[in-house]
């Protein structure tokens, strides 16, 4: 008897090239190069595991715009895989839809190694493999359709790998989207392995005989994304024996905190707060809350310039008030500048209308007291 | 600060070089008249301190004493807590120096730094400051701020003054409020002042470039999405004609051997017949050749029947002729002439010449008859000459035909005939068979068109097998034949799909060029509007901060307003009190101006506010110089520069002098004040400095 040979497939999904990151500001750029990168280090290890087939469930481009030296680079990969007797199997998702006129999949030619997934190709059979791979992308119609719905094995394969982009239903949480896929049709779908995009954290949602798992993007692409930075390597061992394991492709981690800058006595001391989470590959957002004192000015932007090079990208929202108790005005001579000052102010600030008046306030308070005590760097 | 020395060179008055010493204290520099340089004295002190030398003002200038080739210099040692300096203008060579002459070693030689040192030792920062407080000449006394100056040099006196004034209230003497106001004015209102409006504006700016390329690079990406779509919509329709053209083509390619085979088929057939016929008149060439072998002996010998032949043709001629001479000399027969003519010419002749016997007239019978007679004779011999010519030539004919018929008689047995006319039979047989042979070969000929025959036969043989194997294609392609109609329309719709693909193609070619040569990127798109979206953010956060900025400077202002008319008050507190001495309390009461320091005072007489101009001259006097003592120590800043006084209580009573005098004394025991007059009012006083 002849030993079966175990077929190994490399899954991604939600690469999203292209993508515009207006948060990262002046980093957008290199990001959206290290997306790039990353997706060439997905196609190395495919090489490196010497994978059978390499499955893109959806979203490798964040629109059908893409045009340029990314598309260039994304030939040039599936050209080295074809070289190294990887095949590829891309399902166009809601980023890169396939029924859009001026789809990126219509246009572009890939080597012959891409299989292109369409409505009117829904499969695709590697004898060699005794496997047949199958995707339905979204007609740009239809909501809520399930992607396996009329799925219909074939018969001459033995082995059964499909590929969706769509959300699984939850209850109560998620009831709607473009595609929707219940977990009882995984277990009854017949598949050995199902292939999901379009959640961008790692889950492992297998159903009876069925394993299935979002992949997760390769990359985070928002600050919520904890568990990006994946690729799935599934081994199909032999019928009812398919392994999954996550491998660690990203480079990058996103990080939201929040910081309380009340105990805070200095800037100094703010940054330093920051500065303990240095990592050049931290996408690290700061949100600032509490009071700050009166003796420093938080000023976002001058904290993101002094740490930019620590991380590779800071973003500080100032959701933090003035210690407005810290300045009295009955501690100051009426006659005196100070004196009228802060009783002006008291009076306007406790007439605003709303809160954003009031903050105006509290800020321009803050703002007087350190000009009127010599401190007028902080308006250079 | 104590002026310990002054010396000037060439300035007004003073045209000669000229040194004076001051003392501490009250110092009362006296001049006989008004020529002995005073004011001269007075002006040189404070150009001393406070003159750029690097000016080229013709009214600093024009101090030059008249007469003078070079403009004028002068030089001040004074001391300040202890030390000792000197400073030096020297107009001509336009330089400055400050040196620290004693234990403190000082050199400055800046222009900039000798200003601020000055300003930090008087506690005045220009001139126009030290003319508004320490220096009280005759005609500004009425003013604190002279009035010959420009407006903004009148606003920052002003401003300056009542900063001090503020200062010197709130304790914050360190903090410069106009300055503030003014900082955050300009961050609120000014590009170049590097806060939230510069910012706003840069972002403003940058925002329109932005746009401005975002519209352009959406315009080329509009143009690459809509090339790919039509380049998708070509390939598809090439996807299309790839199916649906070939079959079409078959079907033609099909009909279109159809017809060719119908016409190759019918030139086989036609070819067939041909050579058939070919065949068929070999066949009957081949026979008449053999026959013609029976009539070999026709064969070359055209010399010998053409021979025959013009033996024939002269015997024919010869017996047609001899026919002729028959007929002709059966017709001469007929034209003998007629004997009656004879007989009657005789009669007449006869009877005559017998008649002459009987008549003369008788004669002319003889004359009727003779010529008769001699026609009938002429007659008969010219029928007589032709009947025997005829005669002659038949026989010469009769000679011929025998000659002929000899000669012809021979050939006939050489060609093996005995007798004409079966050689003429024969002959006839021949020429009817070559004859024959000719048309045949010619049209044989015709057929192989120059061709030998074992070619043409060589050529026709698998003729046949050629046919039927025609024949059987056409079996197999009769059920794709079309109707004539059917056909015509077919072939003009795969001619029209044909074009049609050929300008697809060429389209298909153009955009791939297209995409080929484009250099657009859509990430430069994406770069742009990163930045716009981040230009959004921030803008916001410029927003917020100018928000910020005007609202503190709103309340700033309005709490600088309100202490500053409080430093007007205490401005008015401390000169009320001055004034009330001199006066002896006649005028307590004072309000200054915060716009330009003008002083009113509660007139007892008139029981109401007026302006201190109204008053007389020496009271305004009075009001002035009080103030100007007021200002001097409330808003220098502790610094006690020295006070200069051009004679300003000339026009005082002498009851008014003495108070003034006694206010004097007790200023000069923190202030050197330098009084210039040209009265002996003030002898007693002690340090009186002669000008004369």
């Amino acid at each position: 008897m002849l030993a079966r040979t175990m077929i190994k497939v490399l899954h991604t999904a939600d690469v999203h090239l292209g993508r515009q990151f207006p948060f990262l500001r002046a980093k957008g750029g290199e990001y959206r190069s290290q997306l790039l990168r990353t997706f060439e280090k997905i196609v190395d290890l495919a090489v490196s595991e010497n994978v059978s087939l390499l499955l893109i469930a959806g979203d490798l481009f964040d629109t059908n715009r893409v045009h340029g030296i990314t598309i260039g680079k994304v030939e040039s990969a599936f050209k080295k895989l074809e070289a190294a007797g990887i095949r590829v199997c891309i399902l166009p998702g809601t980023h890169d839809p396939y029924y859009d006129d001026s789809s990126i999949y219509r246009f572009v030619r890939f080597p012959p190694n891409v299989a292109v997934f369409t409505l009117q190709h829904g499969q695709q059979t590697y004898e060699d493999l005794n496997l047949t791979v199958y995707g339905t992308p979204f007609d740009g119609k239809s909501s809520c359709s399930s992607p396996l719905k009329e799925l219909t094995l074939a018969s001459g394969s033995e082995f059964h790998i499909g590929m969706a982009h769509c959300s699984v239903r939850r209850p109560g949480l998620i009831e709607s989207d473009d595609m929707l896929l219940d977990e009882g049709e995984i277990a009854s779908s017949g598949l050995d392995y199902l292939a999901l995009g379009h959640w961008h954290s790692f889950q492992d949602l297998s159903q009876g005989n069925t394993k299935a798992c979002y992949c997760g993007s390769p990359e985070p692409l928002e600050m919520d994304q904890k568990g990006a930075g994946t690729v799935s390597l599934v081994t199909i061992h032999q019928k009812n024996n398919v392994e999954v394991a996550p491998v660690r492709v990203g480079t990058k981690k996103f990080e939201a905190m929040m910081l309380d800058v009340s105990p805070i006595e200095s800037i100094g001391g703010l940054i330093g707060m920051i500065e303990a989470k240095a990592d050049p590959n931290l996408i690290l957002e700061v949100a600032l809350t509490g009071l700050s004192g009166m003796a420093y000015s938080v000023n976002p932007r001058e904290i993101e310039e002094a740490l930019a090079e620590q991380f590779f990208h800071l973003r500080i929202l100032d959701k933090s008030h003035p210690k407005l108790d810290e300045v009295k005005a009955e501690s100051y001579p009426e006659e005196t500048v100070m004196g009228r000052f802060l009783r002006i102010i008291e009076r306007r600030a406790a007439a605003a209308s709303d809160e954003e008046e009031k903050l105006l306030y509290g800020e321009a308070l803050k703002l007087g007291v350190a000009l009127l005590q010599g401190r007028s760097q902080i308006i250079e | 600060m104590i002026i310990k020395r002054a010396g000037v060179k060439r300035l007004r008055a003073i045209s000669k070089e000229r040194e004076v010493a001051f003392f501490p204290g009250l110092n009362i520099i006296k001049g006989g008249d008004n020529e002995a340089g005073k004011s001269s004295l007075r002006i040189a002190i404070t150009k001393a301190l406070f003159q750029d030398p690097t000016t080229s003002q013709r009214d600093i200038l024009a101090l030059t004493s008249w007469g003078t080739d070079e403009p004028w210099e002068v030089a001040l040692d004074f001391e300040v807590d202890g030390e000792s300096y000197r400073i030096t203008k020297n107009l001509k060579d336009r330089i400055a120096e400050l040196v620290g002459t004693g234990s403190f070693e000082f050199v400055a030689t800046s222009k900039n730094t000798i200003a601020d040192k000055i300003a930090e030792i008087t506690g005045c920062p220009s001139e126009i400051f030290f003319e508004s407080t320490a220096c009280i000449s005759q005609d500004e006394l009425i003013r604190i701020v002279p009035k010959d100056v420009t407006s903004r040099e009148r606003q920052n006196a002003i401003g300056i003054i009542a900063q001090r004034l503020q200062s010197k209230l709130s304790g914050t003497e360190e903090t410069d409020v106009v300055g503030i106001l003014s900082k955050l004015y300009h961050k609120t209102h000014r590009k170049d002042a590097g806060g939230p409006y510069s910012n706003l504006q840069r972002i403003a700016e940058r925002a329109a470039h932005l746009r401005s390329q975002k519209l352009a690079q959406e315009d080329k990406v509009k143009r690459i999405m809509e090339s790919r779509q039509s380049l998708n919509r070509v390939r598809e329709e090439l996807e299309r004609l790839g199916q649906d053209l070939p079959a079409k083509q078959d079907i033609l390619g099909k009909n279109k051997r159809i017809l060719e085979l119908q016409k190759e088929i019918a030139r086989d057939k036609a070819q067939y017949d041909t050579f058939r016929r070919a065949r068929e008149l070999k066949s009957k060439l081949d026979g008449l050749d053999e026959e013609l072998k029976r009539l070999a002996c026709f064969t070359g010998a055209e010399g010998q029947i053409e021979q025959l032949g013009d033996f024939k043709r002269k015997l024919e001629d010869i017996a047609r002729q001899r026919a002729r001479l028959q007929e002709d000399i059966k017709a001469l027969q007929g034209q003998k002439p007629a004997l009656w003519v004879l007989l009657l010419g005789s009669v007449l002749m006869a009877g005559g010449l017998a008649g002459l016997i009987v008549s003369r007239y008788l004669l002319g019978a003889v004359a009727v008859g003779f010529p008769f007679l001699v026609y009938w004779l002429v007659s008969r011999m010219a029928w007589r000459k032709q009947v025997n010519s005829a005669s002659q030539k038949a026989a010469e004919l009769e000679s011929q035909s025998k000659d002929n018929g000899g000669q012809a008689g021979q050939l006939l047995k050489a060609l093996g005939f005995e007798d004409y006319n079966q050689y003429e039979g024969q002959l006839a047989e021949y020429r009817g068979k070559i004859e024959a042979r000719k048309g045949i070969g010619g049209r044989l000929d015709a057929v192989l068109a120059g061709k030998g025959w074992p070619e043409f036969v060589a050529e026709n043989t698998d003729l046949d097998v050629q046919m039927s194997a025609r024949m059987k294609e056409m079996e197999q392609l009769e059920p794709f034949k079309l109707e004539p109609l059917a056909l015509q329309k077919l072939e003009n719709e795969v001619k029209r799909l044909q074009q049609e693909k050929e300008q697809l193609e060429r389209d298909k070619s153009a955009f791939e060029k297209f995409f080929e040569l484009t250099d657009v990127d859509t990430d430069q798109l994406v770069e742009i509007e990163e930045e716009l979206s981040g230009l959004d953010q921030e803008k916001e956060f410029w927003e917020i901060k100018r928000k910020v900025f005007q609202l503190t400077r709103d309340v700033l202002d309005e709490a600088h307003k309100q202490t500053v008319s409080k430093a007007a008050d205490l401005l008015e507190r401390e000169l009320s009190r001055y004034i009330a001495t001199v006066t002896d309390g006649r005028y307590s009461q004072v309000k200054i101006d915060e716009g330009d320091l003008s002083v009113r005072t509660f007139s007892p007489e008139k029981q109401d506010w007026v302006d201190v101009d109204q008053l007389s001259r020496a009271t305004q006097d009075q009001f002035y110089i009080c103030a100007r003592f007021a200002l001097v120590r409330l808003i220098t800043q502790g610094k006690r520069p020295p006070i200069l006084l051009d004679d300003p209580f000339v026009n005082f009573h002498p009851k008014r002098l003495k108070k003034m005098v006694a206010l004097l004394q007790e200023l000069a025991k923190e202030n050197q004040i330098l009084l210039f007059t040209c009265s002996d009012a003030y002898d007693y006083l002690g340090n009186v400095i002669l000008l004369d």
